[in-house]
């Protein structure tokens, strides 16, 4: 991928403070309607009285069961594993300055799959709880191998370098697990819908596994928020203004890892979110990561909640993987970012 | 004639339904499948002196093929072919399927399902989805039998040696299937005597839960690869056909759109279920089976919920497969 000009994709309109402020309640009350919505709507006709019911009078009734055990924890899923991916890919654009990174550049995705498919072919785990920690694992892997290549050399971890490391270390990933599941068809049967990416049939169990190392994370990005603006100005500039630029890089990669991390762990690979999140919100506040960073959390969680209740209801009673969905949203976006806004 | 993909989200049936091989009762596996094979050779005997006439042209989902002579050296691609021809007292000198740890090239690696006796001490050659070319080739067959559609494999497959190609999905295909291959080698009469066999004990069975079916005549079968996803069949494919076979009322959830008799479906599809029971195929993974989310939905539902623990290396259709499934969907569906 070309790193592009720090300055492009950085610029968005500026915005005064008070409406960046008065903004995130907003944002907050529409990622709680969103999620009121994923557990109104779905494929089975509730009424509104009902859900009321389910979450306040629980009777162990068919709807009832509905929506406690398959859409509140999807829907709870979803915003955690949206928030946490648009942070991440925030961080990601911002670490090393390239409008189409996201968090997938460091390898998470190829090491969480690859760790996956071989405790599958050769371990015969078989639980989605045994799945999470062994992506969790192989995600944190490939993040610290494509660090410790990258910061090979008198630069360290150039944005550069971060990006070829991390796509020779996805090409090898990738093509070990292709390699495992094309000669072993089980394996291939067993981790094939688990690879699509997906909310649905997850419990609230697996996600308070993971939940600590997302809070770890999520903390860490909002603590570097300013850092990374500075970064983002060129590792010349920040160490000019005095900041020790490995440390804040070491950091910020823990802090994706944490997330993205999680994210893939619980939900496997859900595409674009990470990708295109931090541009929309930096078209509305900027490029100071104080606040990119916790209106990417938000926006995504909000993008992720809407995909996956749109999966339901698009052909329902069928379902798509969200991670269609998100495609479906992100593709075009992606698209024209990819025209007009990587210039030099 | 074109050839019909059968493919459920870019998996091909042949692997889904991989995963359904009866693992619950492995005694009961064992007993059906040597009695299934015993009967067959048992007609095989008979048959044997039977021989086919050349050249031979067979009509097949990916054709017309013309046989010259009588082949040898077959390799199947595909386990639920496979246990056709093994049926048919056939041991073919190369197989691709869903064994775990083949070694291609080399051997079948650890198979639990299939027997020495019956299909004999194959080459590995891949998977359904991906079978080795070269492998194939390696092998010099004089006859290719090829589950899966995939026209490029198939065209490569064609020119190493005639390839027919089957599409073993639909209700009893197989028994069609197993007489017209049959034809190659002189051996109709066995295949229709495996038919007979099956279809006899199928009768039976039907017999025996006759009552059972009067009271509560619809079944809906479902599949549950893992957490999130949910199929269900009906009628029009193979194993949604066995319930039917056994007098019952394949029932899906209304208003699914079923392509070639199966469909995934939202597991909230289920609260508009409305069935007699519900039948559960699940994967065995060693140890402890997990419990799905869907499960505490299909367990609100007030009818009685079986689960049907299968084996993953078992064949979804075939005169053996098939054999099993019968008997032990019956003995669930007569579980009160």
């Amino acid at each position: 991928m070309a790193v592009a000009s720090t300055t492009r994709f950085q610029r968005g309109p500026a915005r005064p403070g008070l409406l960046r402020i008065a903004a995130l309640p907003a944002l907050v009350a529409a990622l709680l309607l969103s999620v009121m919505a994923s557990i109104v709507f779905g494929a089975a006709d509730i009424r509104g009285e009902t859900v009321w019911a389910a979450l306040t009078a629980f009777d162990g009734t068919t709807e009832h069961l509905i929506i406690r055990t398959l859409r509140v924890p999807r829907a709870l899923i979803s915003m955690v594993v949206g928030a946490a991916l648009g942070v991440a890919g925030g961080i990601m654009q911002g670490l090393t300055r390239n409008p189409l990174a996201d968090p997938t550049i460091l390898g998470l995705s190829a090491g969480a799959a690859f760790a996956v498919v071989a405790g599958v072919a050769l371990l015969n785990i078989a639980s989605l709880t045994a799945y999470t920690w062994f992506a969790l694992a192989g995600a944190g892997a490939t993040a610290l191998s494509v660090y410790g290549l990258s910061a090979i050399g008198r630069d360290g971890p150039t944005p550069l370098k971060l990006t070829i490391a991390g796509a020779a270390l996805t090409a090898l990933l990738s093509s070990l697990t292709t390699g495992i599941l094309i000669f072993n068809q089980r394996t291939l049967e067993e981790v094939r819908f688990w690879l699509a990416g997906s909310v649905a049939g997850r419990d609230l169990a697996l996600l308070l596994h993971v939940l600590p190392y997302m809070g770890i994370g999520m903390a860490l990005a909002l603590a570097l928020g300013r850092r990374i603006t500075t970064l983002a100005l060129g590792d010349d500039v920040a160490r000019g203004l005095g900041q020790r630029t490995l440390w804040v890089k070491s950091l910020a990669v823990i802090a994706v890892v944490l997330l993205a991390g999680s994210a893939v762990a619980v939900a496997g690979p859900i595409g674009f979110v990470g990708l295109v999140i931090p541009h929309v919100v930096r078209f509305f506040v900027g490029s100071d990561y104080r606040w990119i960073l916790p209106y990417a959390a938000l926006l995504g969680a909000i993008l992720l909640v809407l995909a996956d209740v749109a999966a339901r209801l698009v052909l329902q009673p069928l379902e798509l993987p969200v991670g269609v969905m998100t495609a479906l949203l992100g593709g075009p976006l992606f698209i024209y970012l990819a025209q007009h806004k990587v210039r030099g | 004639m074109s050839v019909r993909h059968l493919h459920l989200r870019g998996v091909p049936i042949s692997a889904l339904l991989l995963v359904l091989v009866a693992c619950g009762a492995p005694a009961a596996n064992t007993s059906s499948s040597p009695a299934a094979s015993a009967r067959s050779e048992s007609a095989a005997a008979a048959a044997q002196s039977a021989t086919a006439a050349f050249p031979l042209t067979i009509k097949h989902e990916a054709g017309e093929t013309t046989i010259t002579t009588a082949p040898t050296r077959v390799v199947t691609i595909g386990d639920e072919i496979t246990e056709v021809v093994a049926a048919l007292g056939i041991k073919p000198v190369g197989v691709a399927g869903r064994m775990q740890g083949g070694v291609v090239g080399g051997a079948l690696g650890k198979t639990n399902y299939y027997t020495a006796e019956q299909i004999g001490a194959p080459t590995f050659v891949g998977s359904v989805t991906e079978p080795n070319i070269e492998a194939v080739a390696a092998l010099n067959p004089d006859l290719i039998l090829y589950l899966n559609y995939d026209d490029t494999i198939y065209s490569a497959l064609a020119q190493i040696a005639p390839t027919l190609g089957y599409d073993l999905g639909k209700q009893a295909r197989w028994q069609s299937v197993i007489v017209e291959i049959g034809r190659i080698w002189g051996r109709e009469a066995q295949a229709a005597q495996v038919v007979r066999d099956f279809q006899a004990d199928r009768d039976a069975l039907r017999a025996e839960l006759a009552s059972i079916a009067a009271q509560s005549p619809r079944v809906t079968l479902l599949y549950l690869p893992d957490a999130q996803t949910t199929f269900v069949f009906n009628q029009e494919f193979a194993l949604g056909g066995l319930i039917q076979d056994l007098g019952f009322t394949p029932t899906p959830p209304p208003d699914v759109p079923l392509e070639n008799g199966l469909a995934t479906i939202s597991a909230e599809a289920l609260a508009t279920l409305d069935t007699d029971s519900v039948l559960t195929l699940r994967i065995a993974a060693d140890g402890a089976l997990e419990r799905y989310p869907v499960e505490d939905v299909l367990d609100s539902l007030n009818v009685p919920v079986r689960r049907y623990v299968i084996n993953p290396e078992q064949p979804y259709t075939g005169p053996i497969s098939e054999q099993a499934y019968l008997e032990n969907f019956a003995k669930l569906l007569k579980e009160q």
